[in-house]
Order: C-alpha cells, then structure tokens, then sequence
C-alpha cells in the first residue's frame, strides 16, 4: 500500500535526521524496535533526559565517533528507499532487482524516455553544484517525488536529493533550482542526518545497556524513560539487543547495516530518524546552515543567490513548521552572510551579472 | 595556504580560461596561493606546478573528510580512487525495502536514481555550465 503524502507543510530545506530521542514523549514505532517513540516537543533544541552516568560512559562512543562512508551509504539508501515510497517520477525496468554484472546500472534499472532526459537534467545541475561542494566526491543522486500537492525538498545521507512535483512547478528559473539543491546538498555535505543517526545509536545502546544491566526498573533507573523504553531497557534477546549488546565493551561503533541479524536495527534506525524529521524539522542552526552551504554553492557556480532569497519568500506559511525559521528570517541571515563572505572570503564569487537562467524544456516532462 | 575545492580543477598556464591546461587539481589538495585578494577571476597558486586556477575553484578551509570504517580520515584522492562513492544501493537498504517495507517498487526507483545520476559525467557538467552562460568551475576531465 503506498504510503499517502499527509504532510502538507512546507518543509524546505528539511533534510532527513533528527533522533527520535529528542525530548520523550509518548508514541509508538512501526518499527520491530522494542523502544518507544520519541517526539521533540522544543521549539528549537529537543529536550531529553540524561542517560544514567554509567550508560553514557558506554554509548557516547557513538556520538563522538565518525560514520564511515560505506556506513553512511547503507543507511542513506535504506532511508531513501523509504522516502522513495511515495512514488518516484522515474522509470525504472521491472525484473530482478539484483544488479546484473554484465550491464551498466542505466541499461538494467532504468528505461529511457522523456523523465529519463528530465531527470538527467535535474542531475546535471545537482551534480555540478555537488562537485564543488565541502563533500565533492560524494556520489551526489537527484530525483523527483510524485507529490504534487507540497513543496519540499528532502535529502538522505550519502548524497541522495528529493524535490516534490509541486516544487519543480514553483521553481522559475534555473537559479532557484539551484538554491533549493544546494540547500539539501549542504545538509548532507555537513552531516546533519548523520549525527541524528549517531544519536539514535547512542540511545539504542543506552537501552540495551540499561536492559542487560538490571531486571529490577527501579534500580535500573529505566523509569524515567518511562515514555520511551520498556521496564527494564531493551531485552538483550530481542533483536536490537543482540545488535547493540556486542556494542557496550569496547570501541567499536560501526553497525554493519549489510547484515542481516541487523535488519531491525536499521528499520528501527531509519523509522526513528525520518519520522521525528518530517513532524519537527530541522533546528534553525542546521537550516540557515544548509543556507550557507547554499549561498557559497550558488555563487561559486555562478548563479543568483538573490533568486533563491525570492524563491524562499515566494513559498506560502515560510515558517509553517513552528520549529522553523521563516523565509523572510532566512533571507535576512543569507545577506549578512553573504556580506559577511564578500569581506572576510577572497574566493566568494560575487553576485553573477547575467539574467536568471531559464528551465531546460527538457524538465516539462515533470511538471 | 588554500585548498582546491571543486572536482577536476584546471591549473593554467596564463590567467586566461582558454589557456593551456598544465595540470588538474582534485578536491583537497593543498597549494601555495601566489596571489593577493586584489587578483580577480584567476589565481596563481603552487602545487608541484605553478600556474593559474579560476578563483571559484579555491578555498580558505579544505573539503570536509570522509571516513574509514576505523574512523580514520580517508585522503579524498584515496577515497575517489576507491570507488565507495559509487557503489551501488546497499544490500541492507535492499533488503530494508523488500522484506520490511514490502515496497519492490521503491527500491526499484532508487536504483534507478542512482544509474541515472552516475551516467552524468564531468563532460556533461561542463557542457551545460559553457551552454547557459556560466563558468564551467568542474572541469571536464581528470587529466590535461
């Protein structure tokens, strides 16, 4: 059953990555997880209690450890898998969906045609914008959701960006494509879905630890994520206990989200960081951030970053997550930093002296 | 010192974009900046050669780092040349769409996002950058 768009906000520059741990509230996962899910209720940082001392010392490993690439590529494919359930304008070759090695990818997963040039485009102008971004060598993907009814822009670790139908037919000219692309670029090239990731690691293992710890709650200290654990943590036999319980000794922090017996964990993972993401958003520092990204993105490849600022104003409730910054507060923030930059940065290309660039006809396709 | 920031970056022989091309520069790599702020469009730098680079391509801070399964940084020339960018989509995030989430059809979709993706080249960048007007920053190739 595909899963019905019921978001109808604007959710701009939201890229895929708050934990769900973020302030304990009352809720439910759809995941195998025996962990309850959390919601942030702050307006800008998301409360949640402290993790009892001995925990902490066990898990913050993971928040204070790198994820490696291939790490970052297993679970930004699985979270785009999972963004990709509301349909793709694509048109990818039904059969086996294990690669076939005697063929290029584009020859046994995709089919030509006009979407196939549209999205080539898409990829043309993203691709170039990631090439010059702080994570140039990222393997930078760009596609199109089927929702024509929201505005958005979603990206997924490793590189992968999604702009909704309805956003493609709101964006006038090439510039402001550009902007939007290199707003999620910047998420994703400044890992902020990674460190929510992190996050959820680091509190999946705190319940695991608190799980193998002690059957009685009360000594455990369990009780206060009440909301968010069962009695006791997270039962060492269930699946994310075996998965985070070898992770308690030691250093190690990487998941290896290939393996199967960690097929739990990762649903758990992915459902807990896309979820809280698309009711809350992200923090406003991470947005005008992105922004940043954006603005340095935009004029190093030579395009108008006043023409993102009119597409950020242009968009109906700017700020209709109560989390995030209005488009009209973006723009205030994108001008200082850009004069901010023309002073302090020799290489800050300034604004571009050519008229915005128009739309390949090759987009009509999709919208 | 700066950094060069952008894939496949031109070192000229002249301060000019049709000058001969002596070298190209990846991402991360450190050069001695030989100019002032007052230089325009060009700069001229030092790596093992000295020549001109396109101001767009330089950077006061270098590329973000990516990272080894051990939480080492990877060199970003060693990280290119391994190919971990371009693998395809992963066998978790297979399995993830095709046994929990049902949805053969996603997964399908995504694939096909990546093959559409890997089929645009630094050529095709280029080609658009000179078609519309503006500078092609990602050069075309990875050689002179």
């Amino acid at each position: 059953m595909r899963r019905a768009r019921t978001v109808g906000l604007l959710l701009l520059g939201v890229a895929v990555g708050c934990s769900a741990v973020d302030a304990i509230k009352k809720g439910t996962s759809k995941a195998t997880s025996d962990i309850n899910k959390a919601t942030g209720t702050a307006k800008e940082n998301f409360e949640h209690p402290k993790a009892p001392p001995d925990a902490d010392k066990a898990c913050s490993k993971f928040q204070l450890a790198a994820v490696s690439y291939d790490e970052e590529a297993a679970f930004g494919g699985a979270v785009a898998v999972n963004l990709a359930q509301g349909g793709l304008e694509i048109d990818p070759i039904e059969g086996k969906i294990e690669p076939d090695s005697k063929k290029k990818p584009i020859e046994y997963a995709v089919k030509p045609g006009d979407r196939f040039d549209a999205l080539t485009y898409l990829n043309t102008v993203g691709r170039n914008l990631g090439a010059q971004s702080p994570r140039p060598e990222v393997e930078w993907k760009f596609a199109v959701l089927t929702d024509d009814k929201t505005i958005n822009a979603v990206s997924a670790p490793a590189g992968y960006v999604f702009v909704t139908k309805a956003l493609l037919s709101k964006v006038q000219n090439e510039d402001q494509l550009a902007g939007v692309l290199a707003h999620e670029i910047g998420h994703v090239a400044l890992r902020h879905a990674l460190k929510r990731y992190s996050d959820s690691k680091y509190w999946l293992c705190v319940g695991t630890f608190l799980g193998k710890k002690v059957t009685d709650t009360a000594k455990s200290g369990a009780n206060q994520f009440a909301n968010a654990l069962p009695k006791g943590g997270i039962s060492p036999d269930s699946p994310l206990g075996k998965t985070f319980g070898g992770f308690i000794e030691g250093t190690a922090t990487k998941v290896d989200l290939n393996d199967p017996s960690n097929l739990d964990a990762l649903t758990d993972l992915v459902d807990r960081v896309v979820r809280p993401l698309l009711e809350l958003g992200y923090s406003h520092d991470d947005e005008y951030a992105a922004d940043e990204v954006a603005a340095s993105l935009l004029r190093s490849a030579g395009y108008s970053t006043a023409e993102y600022g009119k597409f950020l104003t242009s968009l109906p409730n700017g700020g209709a997550f109560k989390n995030h910054p209005t488009g009209q507060d973006r723009v205030l923030h994108l001008k200082a930093f850009i004069e901010k930059q023309q002073q302090d940065d020799p290489f800050f290309a300034p604004a571009p002296d050519h008229p915005p660039i128009a739309l390949s006809e090759k987009l009509k396709p999709l919208l | 010192k700066v950094w060069i920031k952008a894939k496949n970056t031109k070192l000229l022989q002249k301060a000019d974009a049709t000058s001969k091309v002596i070298a190209v520069l990846q991402p991360g790599e450190e050069v001695a900046w030989q100019s002032g702020p007052e230089a325009k469009e060009f700069h001229k730098v030092k790596s093992k050669k000295e020549g001109y680079v396109y101001f767009a391509n330089l950077s006061l801070q270098p590329s973000e780092p990516e990272f080894k399964p051990n939480g080492e940084k990877v060199d970003p020339k060693v990280f290119a040349n391994s190919g971990a960018a371009t693998k395809a989509l992963s066998e978790g995030a297979i399995a993830y769409g095709t046994k929990k989430l049902s949805r053969e059809d996603a997964v399908r979709s995504v694939i096909a996002m990546e093959a559409i993706a890997a089929k645009v080249d630094p050529t095709q960048l280029a080609a658009h950058a000179k078609s519309v007007g503006i500078a092609s920053v990602v050069g075309e190739k990875d050689k002179p």
